[in-house]
């Protein structure tokens, strides 16, 4: 709609128009604290802040995913602990039942107790976090594996999940890493035709427990080497998640240190100066509070007004 | 000297100076009136020769009014490109708020939601809760491109009702002006009050379309749109029509929603030479600006690329990996994925609005493996992080393409938004600068054609000094200025 | 010179030019001749008490996000300005033109006559 008013009362409100304008926004941008609240408010960074927002939501999700990898390797390195704490256990006993004044009695008192280190291994081979079996693998709703007496051809033991570990950690820096182990990795080591490694735990303790259940002072002895290397391999087990927590670490420490970069630049970007704001408002209004007193004063009246 | 000729000269002065007050009088009376401007009796010379008895004096010529074509056509030009600039302010504030930056809501958001939702379920690849929230923020996904399209489509609809109407508006007031050209045809062709009603009328057609109007020796007003279009002659009205115009069916993209054509009243099309005024800026939005973003004949439109080229990097990844390894050895074969998204394939303009998550897929079909090739092995998540590094893309695989540029997905969304942005933020620009070009338009023509000839040959003499002074030393201080900025941030050459 | 110096340098060419732009608002004259003398102080603010701009090399000001931003609002409204005093003055030379053609008629050339200043009544009794 065009003005039909005088050029100079035109002027005045456009330019008023224009001080309400600039006061509005300074106005905005202190109460919301932002100084993008549109794209036209600072069009040129409007990628680089969404970018900047993405980077932002995939750190916090990968903060929260170490946080149960961390939880994940504390727990499996506790597992190893008492797996290596038990091996060590089962080489006492085997020294004891080697013992040429051990009675078959007593063998077999050792093998009851054997039997039971088997069963506290198997449950450690199934430890769970937060639902979920941490050494079956690919497959953590399925349990690694279960006891059975009556299995002699496999150890006791029935295995449940055969998935392979290849789940991988996001690393915040970029890339991946591995973070598990199996089970069968851990507790049954297999030379490359499947046949049992000479440092496999189950093996190494049910052979122990046969020994004794034979009264072979001899038989027992024999089998303290396998319990020893089982034992340094659950050793060297444990190493792998000890780097795997250092590693944990080492990117949730830039996780958190990324994080607050990032939140830094976003917030240089959007959020609103409010000291300048706030000058600018103020100034605005004077500014507006000036332009209406000095249109008051202006002469209404013509040089007509006075001639008769 | 023949006594009797001198009074006859005397005689006749008078007789002429009695015309021109009441020429003034006519003037003091109306000195309040819209776009009245003062008339002027000129008096014209009486030929003085005594020789050939011509005894010299003044008589009254014919009443000429001061208000000069020209003045008012400098008024009205700056108003064209101010109704040009008002309507582009308007149409990119509503095309601008399509497009949420905040983060809060949209397709922004949406994408990050997605690409948290991605990682979770690379954390825990088998885990049915992660599962099915990739699922749901997929859908987020695809409702908000749906949205977002369907609110450009509300834009583009908003913007076909406003140019029929502004159609509508130049024709009545053409027919106004048809109304007072035969009114002038009729009776006394130098009614001021008349020409106060003329004038006003062009001044407010000046804000929809640009427009020439010239005076025939007969009185009447000859409209001319855009320069060449006749509207209006002696007392002949020629209206202009608004004509959706759909993609031909040889056209790259035949199926793109249609583009706004002006017509005259020949069935030319106009629609090319029609760039001024609020019809112009209006043209512009729904011919060039919306199509960028949802497409026409020639373009598939911005908004349906990024759409098309997410969902097609989604899918390609899913489909890419395996669902479930299989049994070798069973001879079991592993289960390759199924995609996520689908899409109108046959209409790619209309990829952004029936952009959706797959009718049949449930969350266990969600393909997180990457099987293993000659170079690596199998990684069971592998899909899955790959899929949530699109949030922070590593390779040129896991980003979109904006003419012929990689960029991620939310900068290239980012772009979008910036684009409206920037032509908002250049409007709102040269909106603040017309309305002061058109208070100063009108403060001059108010200073010309209110004083008399000599003061108008004086004062043209008094500002010609003021704008040589003034140039130069704008010259310099631009240049002092860009010194400045460039001393500040030399990063940026002016 | 520091860069608080600077930016209260850039605030007073501003604020000049602001009323500068009223002035070209109006083009009248007297505006005009007004506009000049400010404009002049302007140049001088940001010239004189420099040296130059091989003076301002090496000076903290370098990065300074305020001086920056009053230094582009400066030069925005500069061109501003520069556009109306141009409209301003193709509004007044077309207007002379227009006004010689129709009171002089036009020159061999086929330019306009220029404006006569002397009054045209010529009355004899």
């Amino acid at each position: 709609m065009i003005s039909l008013l005088q050029g100079s009362s035109q002027l005045f409100i456009t330019e008023l128009g224009q001080i309400e304008q600039q006061e509005a926004q300074a106005d905005q941008q202190v109460s919301s604290g932002l100084a993008i609240t549109v794209a036209s408010d600072d069009p040129d960074q409007i990628s680089t802040l969404l970018q900047l927002r993405s980077d932002l939501a995939r750190n916090t999700q990968i903060q929260t995913n170490l946080t149960l990898a961390q939880t994940n390797a504390d727990a499996a390195d506790n597992a190893l602990s008492s797996s290596i704490q038990l091996m060590d256990q089962a080489v006492t006993l085997a020294t004891e039942g080697a013992n040429a004044t051990m009675t078959t009695d007593g063998q077999e008192s050792i093998a009851q107790e054997i039997q039971s280190i088997q069963q506290q291994m198997v449950a450690n081979s199934n430890t769970m976090v937060q639902g979920a079996y941490i050494f079956s693998g690919d497959d953590p709703s399925t349990s690694a594996y279960t006891y059975d007496a009556n299995s002699q051809a496999t150890n006791c033991v029935d295995q449940g999940s055969t998935a392979a570990s290849t789940q991988q950690i996001e690393d915040p820096q970029g890339g991946s890493f591995p973070a598990s182990l199996t089970a069968q990795q851990i507790f049954d080591d297999r030379n490359s035709d499947g046949t049992y490694a000479n440092d496999n735990v189950f093996q190494a303790l049910n052979n122990l427990y046969n020994a004794l259940m034979s009264g072979s002072g001899d038989a027992v002895g024999a089998t303290i080497s396998n319990l020893q290397a089982a034992s340094d391999h659950l050793n060297s087990m444990q190493s792998f998640y000890g780097e795997v927590e250092d590693r944990v670490q080492s990117a949730q420490t830039f996780a958190n240190t990324y994080g607050t970069q990032l939140q830094t630049e976003i917030s240089n970007i959007q959020d609103a100066d409010i000291p300048t704001a706030v000058m600018e408002m103020t100034q605005a209004s004077t500014a507006e509070e000036a332009a209406l007193q000095m249109e008051a004063k202006m002469p209404q009246s013509t040089l007509f007004d006075y001639l008769g | 000297m023949n006594l009797l000729a001198g009074i006859d000269v005397t005689a006749g002065a008078l007789n002429a100076y009695d015309q021109v007050l009441s020429v003034v009088q006519n003037n003091v009376a109306n000195s309040s009136t819209p776009d009245y401007a003062e008339q002027t009796q000129n008096l014209v010379p009486i030929p003085f020769d005594i020789s050939d008895g011509a005894m010299g004096g003044v008589q009254a010529g014919e009443v000429t009014s001061a208000q000069n074509t020209y003045l008012d056509q400098a008024v009205r030009n700056q108003t064209v490109l101010l109704g040009q600039a008002q309507q582009g302010v308007n149409s990119l504030t509503a095309l601008q708020s399509v497009f949420d930056v905040t983060g809060q809501s949209g397709i922004s958001a949406a994408l990050n939601n997605l690409y948290t939702a991605f990682s979770g379920w690379a954390q825990s690849p088998t885990d049915s809760v992660a599962q099915q929230s990739v699922i749901s923020n997929a859908t987020d996904v695809a409702q908000a491109f749906q949205q977002t399209a369907a609110n450009l489509d509300t834009v583009a609809q908003n913007t076909t009702n406003q140019i029929q109407d502004t159609v509508n508006q130049v024709n009545q007031l053409v027919g106004q002006l048809q109304g007072f050209n035969q009114q002038i045809m009729a009776g006394d062709t130098h009614d001021a009050g008349l020409e106060a009603q003329v004038d006003s009328t062009l001044d407010e057609l000046s804000q929809y379309v640009d427009f020439s109007a010239l005076q025939q020796p007969d009185g009447t007003y000859q409209i001319l749109m855009n320069g060449q279009t006749p509207l209006l002659i002696e007392g002949q009205q020629y209206q202009i029509s608004y004509q959706p115009v759909a993609p031909s069916s040889d056209a790259a993209y035949p199926s793109a929603p249609p583009t706004a054509a002006i017509v005259s009243s020949s069935g030319a099309g106009i629609t090319a030479d029609t760039t001024g005024g609020q019809l112009g800026a209006l043209l512009n939005i729904a011919n060039t600006v919306l199509p960028s973003y949802i497409g026409d004949g020639n373009q598939a439109g911005d908004l349906n690329v990024l759409a098309q080229q997410f969902a097609d990097c989604v899918n390609g990844l899913l489909t890419s990996g395996n669902i479930s390894d299989g049994d070798p050895t069973d001879g079991v074969a592993a289960t390759p994925g199924v995609p996520l998204f689908t899409y109108d394939t046959s209409n790619a303009t209309n990829v952004a609005a029936s952009l959706a998550v797959s009718s049949t897929i449930t969350p266990d079909q969600l393909a997180a493996i990457q099987p293993a090739t000659d170079t690596t092995a199998e990684v069971s998540n592998g899909i899955a992080l790959a899929l949530s590094q699109l949030a922070s893309p590593q390779n040129s695989s896991q980003e979109g393409d904006l003419n012929g540029a990689s960029i991620s997905f939310s900068s290239f969304y980012g772009e979008l938004a910036a684009r409206v942005g920037n032509d908002l933020d250049t409007a709102n620009s040269d909106l603040t600068v017309q309305q002061t070009a058109v208070a100063q338009a009108q403060n001059l023509r108010q200073q010309v054609a209110g004083v008399n000839l000599d003061q108008q040959a004086a004062l043209l003499l008094q500002v010609q000094q003021g704008y040589d002074a003034c140039s130069k030393f704008l010259s310099v201080l631009d240049e002092l200025t860009s010194d400045v900025i460039e001393m500040i941030d030399p990063s940026l050459t002016t | 010179m520091s860069a608080t110096g600077l930016t209260g340098r850039l605030a007073m060419a501003s604020e000049r030019m602001d009323r500068v732009l009223d002035g070209l608002k109006i083009a009248s004259p007297e505006a005009l001749d007004g506009c000049a003398g400010l404009l002049e102080l302007a140049c001088q603010e940001l010239a004189g008490n420099f040296g130059g701009p091989t003076a301002m090399a090496g000076e903290t000001a370098i990065g300074d996000v305020q001086a920056l931003a009053a230094a582009t609002g400066l030069r925005h409204n500069i061109r501003q300005a520069r556009r109306l005093l141009n409209h301003a003055y193709r509004f007044h030379a077309r207007w002379a033109q227009l006004l010689g053609a129709r009171t002089g008629g036009y020159l061999r050339g086929g330019q306009a006559a220029s404006v006569p200043r002397a009054n045209r009544l010529c009355l004899r009794g």
